[in-house]
């Protein structure tokens, strides 16, 4: 192992200029003679526009242009593009309404862009704002999905009959029905996976800028993806070829999802810097960013898992009503559909899944993906459903997971809902899990909750998530409309230090490091003589960006193979510059060696013979050390892993606290231990933020978001969550170099259903099978106190 | 949820009638009041100026009176609107009894706010909305009589948690109190 | 209209032309160009904003430019002196108490106020402590764990 190579926890190089105060995020970033942008907002969720009057807001002091929908339209900009097509059951494909950056005549929800004014501060563009009169004739509006599938609920868009924008499925639904017809028991639960709000801590910013003698455009923005946003908004909303659009996505402040997409807001800057001929600064107040970054999760289920006597699942019936907001987001179809259905089948062998998904428009924020997208969803519901069937079968939550897991030895495994895993041991890390939780100690410490009059309760999640998104291919056939490779350059310099490019993007990851540990273990160069760049369209090749726990298990592949290149072009320089065979050149520590002899060169020397080519085989080899390379994965990877949340709920006030937190995982094998762990850790608190705190709730007459401020929208601080244990067992990915396999959204998955199967199981006791999701005090101590009744 | 109030004025319905209909009355009474004018017989403008926690904006409110039935009882539709403050709408019907020697002021009121009052200020609308109402009674009365008193009516009016799915308020809210409310909450 | 403000600003003696409605973090950020403290929220609760008045940790949303006059005010970049990161900024790193790096300053900056009153917190009342400063990334595992290694090294320094 090199010194800080792969499994080395190396503290993290890219911390110094964040610790200082130096990090450069987009809203740090000036340009000269820029405006403010101020965005004015629909305050409605469904009206009709029948005038914008914004003469008095032109007219306002330090105002330059203020601009409407209609500005767009004449200029022929686009809509915001949808980056991912799902069928209909009978093939037909889903309703995709336009996504104007700024409407025309019609808003549909509360946050919908109106009109955008430019000043010489921000103080003065928000001013002006409130100078324009809009006239809005007010239509009956739709928040939730029940309200939104009535029969006679208002139509967000009038070619969306019924709010339906698919209406799809997955799996054999004969062979579940003749399974059901079989089992002995059957088990049904409804669930509500709550609609969350990723407040990212940064809130989104962007700055666009365009150079009248070059025609080159520049947009500095908050995202996860820059490549994505340049060919999203370059070929699709503004119509600037690529060469001329520059996207720089600088540092970013966490993202979770909520900046992968393609947003309004960047294309109105984009466009308004071309027509005022200076730079357009956009920056978010944290009241803006809940009501225009796309929310997550908000699902609605219904499904039912048949049993024999005998504990063994024979099929799963699922039925989810998923809210997608009033337009599509980027990726939004995908998410409750191939990443959320196709997770069904979780770490068991139930041999029969039909899963149906209807999503429905709603005059509410769009959704999309958000850390974990899908899979927290279909882990939640299927972790929920088997505690309730160990709980009614008298089998028992670990007796009943272990009877159906899939076993080790039957890898690589096809579920019956498309996807095929490639490995995994979900018991050995249930069985750690449960050591490492004292689970065989647990009714003691229920009983001394009890003598105290607490209600003490432990619960069980196994999860699995395919990540590493995506064999293009694959995605492609299932409605993705972009590749989903990745790509990496490894820049050695003439003296030995190395450049790495990479289409990956960090936003707190900390790629800057675990990547230069890939350069380290590779090449054996000390890792202070590795930088990491990403995050610049004119510096990187072209990348698909980071999601989906996607950056090491395919961004990393793509530098893994570039650094394969760069071995074996090294090899042939040393093999020159050593008047030996390149077969016979060793290449380890730095050093590059001929096989058996002490004759060797230093990476170094040959670095520099490179780019000094007087010694070189230049009638074979080209000089430079550079290469790329482009990875598209062979199958998604799968961790998985068991969590186990121990609470304590006060019966006379509902408040419910972790006391412990297990986290086992699989994440394959671990380049920097300590940063997978800090991963995990602030997923577990995410998913105990979505158990116990965190709801997205509008008003469902007005359609007014109520919870948008952080006051009101709670999330986990510091004193809400416990210390974590975090744990893995390792079993390595089979398609790729490192067996690698993701990390970033595990704790996410894993957490929320742990910890409401234990609040469950700490009410259960005194009759309380369900409780719904946030858990929060009120709710609790209402069940407590039905259950009572 | 309704929210409604009471308040016992020493004097006759009448004159409890005629100072809730004038408006250099009324706009002493509403804190911020910038300006307050009578449109119409039936309609009523004012701005007023508001800042509480951390934001302050100046609010446009239109009143339009309805179902006049001097001295007995009224209806006021109104309308709000604060800029990126967001805005504020509803109704109040207010009732005018006689008791002995005193008038009994009874309000009811629906309300709802959107755009930034709803986003930050719904959790805090109704207690909010019940300090306004009781600092708006408290002067309007002790202008009228110094010895007023607010009758604590059934309900217990504002003191209910505030439903967290909704902003369809129900406040109880004299015309200038409803102004003053929206005033305030954003 | 604009007024004058003037304070020292990391040992510095800064003057800044300000409206009078300009907040503090304002003024740092846009017009005197010190970017380290952030701005993460619009209702104060998110302390990314969170530097030094006189010696106490203000969030510097909350306050108004003029209210600093004369005052010292610290931000995250007059920490590290002279190229050395100071002890809390090193555990930070070393416990891996950031991630994206957004709420880090803010955290580094009520930490130190923390020390200041209690050189020697637990864990609880770390975790109380930072009640009013919002991670969404580290789980704040890692940063009550850097808090704590930090005092103990401010402690021993």
């Amino acid at each position: 192992m090199a010194e800080n190579g792969i499994g080395v926890a190396v503290r993290r190089k890219e911390d110094r200029r964040f610790i200082t105060g130096a990090g450069r995020y987009t809203d740090d970033i000036n340009r000269p003679d820029q405006l403010y942008a101020y965005i004015l907002r629909s305050p409605l969720a469904h009206a009709r526009i029948n005038a914008i009057e914004t003469a008095a807001a032109l007219a306002a002091p330090g105002v330059v242009a203020v601009f409407t929908g209609a500005d767009m339209a004449a200029d022929g900009v686009g809509g915001l593009p949808c980056g991912w097509g799902v069928a209909n059951k009978d093939g037909s494909p889903m309703v995709e309404p336009t996504h104007p950056c700024m409407v025309v005549d019609r808003v549909r929800y509360v946050g919908d862009q109106v009109a955008t004014v430019l000043a010489r501060t921000r103080a003065a563009a928000k001013d002006a704002a409130e100078l324009i009169e809009v006239d809005y004739e007010e239509l009956p509006s739709v928040t939730d999905i029940h309200s939104a599938t009535a029969d006679d609920a208002p139509l967000v868009w009038d070619e969306a009959p019924g709010n339906v924008c698919y209406d799809w499925a997955i799996g054999d639904a004969r062979a579940v029905d003749a399974a059901f017809e079989k089992a002995d028991r059957v088990v049904s639960i409804d669930v509500v996976n709550n609609r969350l709000i990723p407040n990212a801590m940064e809130p989104r910013a962007a700055i666009g800028e365009y150079d009248e003698a070059t025609g080159d455009y520049t947009l500095y923005t908050t995202s996860q993806n820059p490549h994505v946003i340049r060919l999203l908004m370059g070929a699709y909303v503004l119509g600037i070829p690529e060469h001329k659009l520059r996207v720089v996505a600088p540092d970013v402040g966490g993202g979770f999802g909520s900046k992968i997409f393609h947003y309004a807001e960047e294309a109105i800057v984009t466009w308004a810097a071309k027509r005022v001929g200076r730079p357009v600064k956009w920056t978010a107040d944290r009241s803006e960013s809940f009501i225009s970054d796309a929310h997550g999760r908000d699902h609605v289920s219904h499904a039912e898992l048949a049993l024999s006597d005998e504990g063994d699942f024979l099929a799963l019936r699922v039925r989810t009503r998923a809210n997608l907001g009033a337009y599509l987001s980027t990726f939004a179809p995908s998410v409750p559909t191939y990443l959320y259905a196709t997770l069904l089948a979780g770490t068991y062998k139930t041999p029969a899944i039909y899963a149906e998904v209807k999503s429905v428009f709603t005059n509410t924020v769009p959704v999309d993906a958000y850390r974990g997208a899908g899979r927290p969803e279909a882990s939640y519901l299927l972790e929920r459903l088997v505690d309730k069937a160990a709980r009614v079968t008298g089998i028992g939550p670990i007796e009943l997971r272990r009877r159906n897991f899939i076993d080790p030895d039957s890898f690589p495994y096809q579920t019956p809902v498309a996807l095929e895993y490639d490995t995994g041991d979900y018991d050995a890390c249930l069985a750690k899990a449960l050591e490492i939780a004292d689970y065989a100690g647990f009714d003691r410490r229920r009983k001394e909750s009890a003598e105290r009059g607490k209600l003490r309760g432990i619960g069980i999640a196994t999860y699995i998530e395919a990540c590493g998104i995506a064999p293009s291919n694959v995605a492609g056939a299932l409605g993705a409309r972009a590749g989903l490779y990745e790509v990496g350059t490894i820049r050695v310099n003439p003296t030995g230090s190395v450049t790495v490019l990479t289409g990956s993007h960090s936003h707190g990851q900390g790629h800057e490091t675990t990547f230069a540990q890939l350069v380290t273990e590779a090449l054996g160069v000390d890792i202070d003589n590795v930088d990491v760049v990403h995050g610049d369209t004119a510096k990187i090749p072209f990348g698909m960006g980071t999601y989906g726990s996607r950056s090491l298990a395919v961004g990393g592949m793509a530098l893994m193979a570039a650094l394969d290149k760069v071995k074996a072009k090294s090899k042939k320089i040393a093999a020159h510059l050593l008047e030996a065979s390149d077969e016979d050149i060793e290449f380890k520590d730095g050093k590059l060696t001929v096989a058996g002899t002490d004759r060797s060169v230093s990476f170094g020397e040959v670095a520099l013979a490179a780019y000094v080519p007087h010694n070189y085989p230049l009638d074979i080899l080209e000089p430079g050390l550079e290469e790329t390379a482009f990875y598209d994965p062979k199958n998604f990877t799968f961790p998985a892993g068991c969590h186990i949340a121990e609470v304590e709920i006060d019966p006379d006030t509902g408040v419910t606290e972790v006391l412990n937190f297990v986290a086992a995982d699989d994440f394959g094998r671990i380049v920097n231990p300590m940063i997978v762990e800090g991963q995990v850790h602030g997923g577990v608190v995410q998913g105990i933020g979505q158990a116990l705190y965190e709801q997205c709730v509008y008003d469902p007459e007005s359609g007014q978001l109520l919870t948008g401020s952080m006051m009101d929208y709670c999330m986990p601080k510091a004193d809400n969550v416990p210390r974590l244990e975090v744990a893995t067992n390792t079993t390595l990915c089979t398609h790729n170099a490192l067996g690698v396999k993701g990390a970033g959204e595990a704790g996410a998955i894993g957490a929320t259903p742990a910890v409401i199967n234990a609040v469950v199981d700490a009410l259960s006791g005194i009759g309380v099978d369900d409780v719904p999701i946030p858990a929060t005090p009120e709710r609790v101590w209402q069940a407590i106190r039905q259950a009572a009744a | 949820m309704e929210i409604q109030g009471e308040y016992l004025i020493a004097g006759p319905r009448e004159r409890v009638w005629d100072a809730l209909n004038d408006v250099d009355i009324l706009r002493e009474c509403i804190p911020g009041c910038e300006s307050l004018e009578r449109v119409s017989d039936s309609e009523l403008q004012a701005v007023v100026m508001a800042a509480i926690g951390p934001v302050k904006a100046r609010f446009n409110t239109k009143i339009t009176l309805e179902n006049l039935r001097p001295p007995e009882s009224y209806t006021m539709v109104g309308e709000s609107k604060g800029g990126a403050a967001g805005f504020g709408r509803g109704t109040a019907t207010v009732t005018l009894t006689e008791s002995v020697d005193s008038t009994e002021l009874h309000y009811s009121a629906d309300f709802r706010v959107g755009g930034k009052l709803a986003q930050v200020g719904s959790r805090l609308v109704l207690g909010a909305t019940r300090k306004i109402a009781d600092d708006f009674f408290g002067s309007f009365s002790r202008k009228l009589d110094a010895g007023a008193v607010r009758v604590e009516v059934h309900g217990g009016a504002g003191r209910q948690p505030a439903p967290a799915s909704r902003t369809w308020l129900a406040i109880g809210a004299a015309l200038l109190v409803l102004l003053i409310w929206w005033f305030l909450l954003r | 209209m604009t007024v004058t403000v003037s304070f020292v600003l990391n040992g510095e003696d800064v003057s800044v032309d300000v409206e009078p409605r300009t907040l503090l973090v304002e003024a740092l950020r846009d017009r005197l160009r010190r970017t380290g403290t952030h701005v993460g929220c619009d209702t104060s609760q998110c302390g990314a904003c969170v530097v030094h008045v006189d010696g106490r940790s203000v969030k510097s949303c909350s306050m108004l430019a003029v209210q600093a006059e004369g005052a010292e005010v610290v931000t995250i970049e007059g920490l590290a002196k002279g190229g050395r990161l100071h002890p809390m900024q090193e555990a930070f790193r070393e416990h891996h108490g950031l991630q994206c790096g957004f709420c880090t300053p803010g955290m580094i900056m009520s930490a130190l106020d923390l020390v200041s009153q209690n050189p020697d917190p637990d864990e609880n009342q770390i975790r109380h402590w930072l009640e009013g400063n919002l991670c969404r990334c580290t789980g704040y595992q890692n940063i009550v764990r850097a808090i704590k290694a930090g005092a103990q090294a401010m402690r021993s320094a």
